[in-house]
């Protein structure tokens, strides 16, 4: 029996539960899609990424299709590339942009950078708007729909990946809205500010209300690190821009989460440059503490401690450690405890 | 709260019962529906909020308005439709044109708006299969339905138990799906009854949406038990004892029929163990696409899902599913009874059996016809319909309600069958027919298809959604709305190609059949008005 | 656990959960604490896998459960020690397992036997048909997977809790199978990183006892001094020592112990008193305030390093911006200390620090800075080409057998009475972490819990005339505070619930009970005995109790 299949006259064997379009991209082919994401159901929408199925007397959605044993597919031809260029050019006359602030910020954007490929341009049809923007005062999402193209990344996101089912498409057709229902704003909705929909955004719809304004995609560096909240250790990068952090992305290779982030990973780490950060070392003087330079606060240190240990030996030391500091903190404040002071007073918060 | 716990479906219920109580469907009421169900509160509000006389996400259920239907809408009969949004969906009173939603009720040119009339009497010379009994006073009634063979066939069904007898009937009888993709009924419940399971579910597609289609209407409101019966044969057949009509908003009198029919037959015992149950829609035309009306059953939006995989292997709940529409189902039992060979023979050359016309517009006569499959346009609008307008001249007319497309007056002889049309690219579909003459501007009747589209495109898929919007849009430029574009032909074959090849559901596929037709067949017309005139002068311009 | 199985670690891999048959989920708001994490037991759900809770608050993951247990507070042992009795005596344990790799059965099997169903429901509330439901279908689902966090461990009688939860894995075969285990989820990021690298009195690094003599004397080959072959003292006895005196220098970094310890008025008595306090950390914190010399640390986001997650996966950071002004590096600053202290040492790097952490300790022995800079590495990872451990126990513990605990039942530490009817337990919630050093430090997170409030029963409120919004005043033996009340039913009757991460209004801990558990001396965090009532004359909400 046979377990393979032809793509674009290419035989490619047969993998359990792989799409059309996994398949097809597996094995070189370019096929445009805008409402696929890999993390949720495929929900056929863009029909971007329709094929040819021989057999099929019309074109089918490869990303809702298994590929099957000896199935025969066309990924292009003149009639599909046609009607995909046709599809953009509805797609971005629904909402078009005359400055897509998801390609100046974050790159080009995955309508754009298709609309580039295709060679189309936002006002070929000319006709009604289907967006609008919802009065939303939450700080960390920012919603501007007159960038929206429904795809429905966002709420399949929001319900199906996270369950959150905090936004929905309301209503039908050209009319559609993507909403909190019964809350204009997302305070105060099921919304639990994960902040995955603007991952999945593949417009400007969706951003990050934090990085919005903060820097150009070309000045931005993405330095991968692990959120620093609880113990899942989800991946981030942190974008960094002429030398400030502005802001946190995914890190969608990261092992424990996958690109999936909460409200404090996503959004939580603008801590790190709070005006209360320490900037100097601190001793108390006259009952008051008072910035002292690192010598001056380590020599008093020093000092103390030989001392104590001179009177009244190792036991007379107490460490303790941080659950939340890097391991190679943790290791020297051991070092510290077991080497140089000679106590295994050494603790960790993690009781607390 | 009502409990339904005991429902195949309980969601279209259960948003009934919780509209009763409100005008405005609040957080609360939405919230408690979602725990009683079991669906996050975010599905029930995206459900919810597409239909159009839910009253979630609007201010308040719609209880008034004029048809913005393209019969509804003819010059003589209805009014001239103008922007987006205004008007209802067609609620299949087409030969009592125009219709309206007044108080909150369907009516049209009838007198009473709760009893419909019987279908007009049968042509001449031709044998009703369908609309055999329709005529019998009384025949809602059990006894009466009784008395004239009722139930015979579903008791000679589970006597026999031979299951694959009635297949074979059903498949030597030739007859097609009648809901419009004209798939073979046999093969279909072959499929249920093959695939392994101990639930299946019968679901009756009641969901009569499509303008100019008007058929089904008499055989749920004169004739419930014929359906009721069929569709019991169907579960005994594919091995399901759950049955569930999906009907459609637009007929409520139909809801309190079929439930009084179901009562009566389940007192009598006749359906064994066979639960049948009635789910009413709440206003969408999609929904009468299958895979649109299971998710609205599932109490999901109403968008359609891709197949594979088929009802018949994943329908209802995931379930093995026969859908079949009302036609289809009540054509069984008399095949059943007089045999596939008679059956057969009943439809003209090559097609099988009889088909139920619409046929309304500017006709002397519309009504639904119970008439030969394959018989011409010209039939079923000269003998059945009475022919034109007095002084009138047929112009052209519409197939598939508006969904098979658009054909003129020198194609009045094409045979109403599933072969003919497709030599245009067109369907029979539904088997309405839509006449217009002399007096009427086919761009205006087009571009009244169009705002159809347009109000029911579910929005899932890109090419119908924004599709239905710019091919109406320029249509408006065409009927003198708007400023027409250069390329005008060029953007109608462009975007009714990708609409066609592309989208998601037949909606968006048929959407630029009428529009295909009045480029190919209305050339000088739609000239005309890129000048700026209407012939028929309906239109006016800036 | 350690006990039993050799490891206190999370068994399994945070993926793994998503394939898991069966999750039985206790003492966990996983949704709250580890969110990205409950989206693979929601994706589980979704495959059709079992959820089954036991919480005696109503929470996000009770709403998703197939079946709810809800216990009363602090009678976990009952519950499971009844599951195991159900296991045993219909046979559902995996005995060709049982026989192979475990010892104890017999003690265990005789010890439950009075832990009917029936004894169980009288003792935690949990309907005897519900225990016996939930053992069988965990026993049977092929591959079942317990996740846990602090509603078990914050106990005095915790460790007890764990090892009367462990036993049934241990009776089913979980151990050591993928897709199952019994997983204790870390609250904090780096707590694993911190016992990995010998942060606690009783272990070198790599968990190496420090009563094991040839760890110890790699250490001692490795440092060149001789090291204390007896356990150091735990926080908990450190804080009696401060106040005999015997210690007299205290040494903390990144921790807010001021606020984040139960009975914190005790803590802070210590600190008080406690001749010499240096506090390192990024922010002048409640315990930083009364240091008497605070070193300023750099955040994560400013330095190279590693944290090891709950499932014990050493991960990278890396350096993405400058510290502010002369904020260094943890590591950097105890070097510069060790040198000082006329110690001499040079590393230059952070990935030298690890290397000496992990060549020294054959858990960590495989991992590098450049194997993990893509992907991290789960412990055990022994060789620089093992490529780590997602599970473990697959064949064999780390201890010689699985050794089964039978464990009694103990009541709370504080049972209510008639002075303190109610049971206050605390926990956290979602956009909030621990103290609100960092995240009340956030932009915008002021919108999403914007203060603490006291979540009271509605028969409770009744009772106690107490409506939603007023001002009460919650006392426990150890102080009393007050805060607006929130009436909710997500606690059951005779339970009131508040978080600790508004410390500037509402220090929670001021109630909390140290008394401990034993071994492990973690504090009873989830229950104490408090009375609460309505202030009739509002006045402000004072800072502290």
């Amino acid at each position: 029996m046979s377990v393979t299949a032809t793509i674009d006259g290419k035989s490619v064997d047969i993998r359990e539960g792989e799409s059309i379009l996994e398949a097809a991209r597996r094995c070189g082919a370019e096929v445009p899609t805008l409402c696929y994401d890999s993390r949720v159901d495929p929900s056929a929408s863009c029909r971007l990424c329709v094929v040819k199925v021989d057999g099929r007397r019309l074109p089918v959605a490869s990303c809702a299709h298994a590929l099957t044993a000896d199935m025969n597919v066309t990924t292009s031809d003149d009639e599909l590339e046609e009607n995909r260029k046709t599809i953009l050019k509805l797609v971005l006359s629904e909402n078009p942009t005359e400055e897509c602030r998801s390609c100046i910020e974050r790159g080009p954007c995955e309508l754009h950078s298709l609309a580039t490929d295709y060679g189309v341009e936002s006002d070929y049809y000319d006709g009604a708007i289907s967006g609008r923007i919802p009065e939303d005062s939450n700080p960390f999402i920012a919603r501007d729909y007159s960038q929206c193209i429904l795809c429905y990344r966002c709420t399949r996101v929001c319900n199906e990946l996270e369950q959150a089912h905090a936004i929905i498409p309301e209503g039908r057709g050209f009319g559609t809205n993507i909403v909190a229902p019964f809350h204009e704003s997302l305070l105060g909705s099921n919304c639990t500010f994960c902040g995955q929909c603007i991952q999945t955004c593949p417009t400007g719809a969706l951003m990050d209300k934090k990085m919005l304004g903060k820097a150009v995609a070309e000045d931005v560096t993405k330095v991968r690190s692990i959120c620093p909240f609880c113990g899942t250790g989800c991946g981030i990068e942190l974008n960094v821009a002429k030398g400030e952090f502005i802001g946190v992305t995914p890190d969608w290779d990261a092992p424990a989460s996958a690109g999936s982030l909460c409200v404090k990973g996503q959004f939580g780490i603008d801590f790190i440059r709070s005006p209360d950060r320490l900037t100097t070392p601190l001793v108390r003087r006259d009952g008051v503490l008072q910035p002292a330079t690192w010598d001056e606060a380590l020599t008093l240190l020093v000092d103390k401690f030989q001392t104590v240990r001179a009177e009244s030996g190792p036991g007379a030391f107490a460490l303790w450690s941080s659950a939340r500091a890097p391991s190679e903190g943790n290791f020297l404040m051991q070092k510290l405890a077991r080497a140089v002071l000679g106590t295994n007073n050494i603790d960790n918060c993690s009781r607390t | 709260m009502a409990d339904r716990t005991g429902s195949h479906a309980p969601f279209l219920p259960m948003l009934h019962d919780a509209m009763e109580h409100t005008e405005t469907m609040s957080e609360e009421t939405l919230n408690a529906l979602s725990n009683a169900l079991r669906i996050p509160a975010s599905y029930i509000h995206q459900a919810a909020s597409f239909y159009h006389y839910s009253n979630l996400g609007k201010d308040h259920v719609l209880r008034e308005g004029t048809c913005g239907g393209p019969t509804c809408c003819l010059p003589g009969v209805g009014v001239r439709r103008g922007t987006p949004g205004e008007g209802i969906a067609c609620p299949g009173l087409c030969d009592q044109a125009p219709a309206a939603l007044a108080g909150g009720v369907f009516r049209g040119t009838a007198a009473d708006p709760f009893l419909p009339p019987p279908p007009p009497a049968s042509v001449d010379g031709v044998e009703e299969v369908l609309f055999h009994d329709i005529r019998i006073p009384g025949l809602r009634s059990l006894d009466v339905y009784r008395a004239n063979g009722g139930y015979e066939q579903l008791r000679r069904v589970v006597e026999q138990d031979d299951a694959e007898e009635v297949i074979v009937n059903l498949r030597a009888s030739g007859l097609l799906g009648r809901g419009g993709a004209g798939f073979p009924l046999a093969a279909k419940w072959q499929a249920v009854r093959e695939t392994p399971g101990d639930r299946k579910y019968v679901v009756c597609n009641a969901d009569e949406g499509e303008p100019g289609t008007f058929k089904d209407r008499p055989l749920l409101h004169l004739n419930p038990h014929l359906l009721i019966e069929s569709m019991a044969i169907a579960g005994h057949v594919v091995g399901a004892t759950a049955g569930v009509i999906y009907l459609r908003y637009e007929y409520p009198e139909a809801y309190d029929v079929l439930n009084e029919a179901i009562a009566e037959a389940e007192a009598a015992g006749v359906l064994g163990d066979f639960d049948l149950q009635v789910a009413r829609g709440l206003g969408s035309y999609v929904c009468g696409e299958e895979t649109s009306l299971l998710n609205s059953l599932e109490g999901l939006v109403p968008w359609p899902r891709e197949r594979p995989p088929f009802p018949t292997q994943k329908g209802l709940w995931g379930l093995p599913t026969v859908i079949n529409n009302v036609e289809t189902f009540c054509s069984v039992p008399a095949i059943l009874e007089r045999g596939a060979d008679w059956y057969r023979h009943l439809g003209r050359d090559e097609s099988a059996g009889t088909k139920l016309y619409s046929v309304s517009g500017r006709v002397a006569r519309p009504g639904p016809y119970e008439l030969p499959l394959g018989a011409t346009a010209r039939e079923l609008i000269e003998v059945a319909g009475g022919g034109p307008l007095p002084g009138r001249a047929i112009k052209g007319y519409t197939i598939g309600g508006i969904s098979g497309g658009l054909l003129a007056a020198e194609h009045l002889d094409m045979p109403l069958d599933y072969a003919a049309p497709r030599q245009h690219g067109f369907a029979l579909g539904s088997g309405g027919v839509v006449v217009f003459d002399d007096a009427c501007c086919v761009v205006d009747l087009v571009r009244t298809c169009m705002l159809f589209y347009e109000a029911e495109s579910c929005g899932k898929c890109f090419p119908c959604r924004v599709g239905t919007v710019r091919l109406r849009e320029r249509l408006d430029a065409l009927t003198g709305r708007a400023e027409p574009s250069a390329n005008l032909i060029d953007e109608f074959n462009e975007i009714g190609a990708a609409m066609s090849a592309n989208s998601a559901c037949g909606l968006g596929q048929a959407a630029p059949l009428v529009l295909h037709g009045l480029v190919r067949f209305f050339g000088e017309e739609l000239e005309a008005h890129r000048q700026g005139v209407c012939p028929a002068g309906v239109c006016h311009f800036l | 656990m350690a006990v039993m199985v050799g490891r206190g670690a999370m068994t399994n891999s945070i993926a793994e959960l998503e394939n898991a048959k069966l999750i039985f989920a206790t003492g966990t708001n996983t949704t709250e604490t580890h969110p990205v994490l409950a989206l693979r037991v929601k994706r589980a759900v979704a495959r059709g896998a079992k959820l089954i809770v036991a919480d005696p608050r109503r929470i996000e993951l009770t709403g998703l459960a197939d079946r709810w247990l809800r216990l009363r507070i602090g009678t976990d042992i009952p519950l499971y020690n009844a599951m195991a009795h159900v296991i045993i005596k219909e046979g559902l344990y995996n005995k060709e397992y049982v026989e192979r790799r475990t010892e104890g059965i017999e003690e265990l099997a005789d010890f439950v036997k009075g832990y009917t169903p029936q004894v169980a429901e009288k003792i935690s509330g949990v309907p005897a048909e519900d225990i016996i439901a939930t053992a069988r279908e965990y026993a049977t689902a092929g591959n079942a997977a317990i996740i846990y966090t602090l509603g078990i461990t914050e106990h005095s009688c915790g460790v007890h809790n764990v090892q009367s939860l462990a036993n049934l894995g241990l009776l089913c075969g979980y151990f050591g199978m993928e897709s199952a285990g019994v997983n204790p989820l870390r609250g904090q990021n780096n707590v694993q990183g911190a016992g990995d690298a010998g942060c606690t009195p009783n272990y070198l690094p790599g968990y190496q006892r420090i009563s094991n003599r040839e760890a110890r004397e790699a250490w001692e080959r490795e440092w060149g001094v001789p090291i204390d072959p007896n356990p150091g003292k735990t926080k908990i006895s450190i804080l009696d020592e401060i106040m005999e005196d015997k210690v007299r220098c205290v040494y903390i970094m990144g921790e807010n112990t001021a606020v984040s310890d139960a009975n914190v008025l005790k803590t802070r008595a210590a600190l008080d008193r406690v001749e010499f306090l240096v506090v390192q950390d990024m922010f002048l914190t409640d315990t930083a305030k009364m240091a008497d010399i605070v070193l300023p640390a750099a955040a994560f986001a400013e330095v190279d390093g590693t944290f090891s997650n709950t499932e014990r996966r050493v991960q990278l950071l890396n350096k993405a911006v400058e510290p502010p002004g002369e904020a260094r590096a943890d590591w950097e600053i105890f070097l510069d200390i060790i040198n000082r202290m006329g110690y001499p040492l040079h590393y230059n790097h952070a990935s030298e620090v690890w290397d000496e952490q992990a060549r020294n300790s054959p858990i960590l022995a495989g991992i590098n800075y450049d194997r993990i800079r893509m992907q991290g590495i789960q412990w055990p990872c022994p060789t620089t080409d093992h490529p780590g451990t997602p599970y473990l126990h697959k064949e064999e513990f780390f201890s010689e057998k699985g050794y089964f605990q039978p464990v009694p039942h103990v009541d709370l530490a504080e049972p209510p009475d008639a002075e303190y009817p109610l049971i206050l337990t605390t926990g956290r919630r979602r956009p909030t972490y621990h103290t609100g050093t960092q995240t009340g430090r956030v932009d915008g997170f002021e919108l999403l819990v914007p203060r603490e409030g006291l979540e009271v029963h509605p028969d409770d409120a009744d009772a106690l005339g107490i409506a939603d919004g007023d001002l009460v005043e919650i006392s426990s033996r150890r102080g009393s505070l007050q805060l607006n009340a929130i009436i909710t039913d997500k606690s059951p009757e005779g339970v009131v619930f508040m978080t600790f991460h508004f410390p500037e209004g509402v220090l929670t801990n001021i109630l909390t009970t140290d008394a401990h558990d034993p071994v492990t001396e973690t504090a009873e965090f989830k229950a104490c005995a408090v009375k609460v009532a309505k202030v009739t004359e509002p006045e402000e909400i004072p800072a502290s109790g």
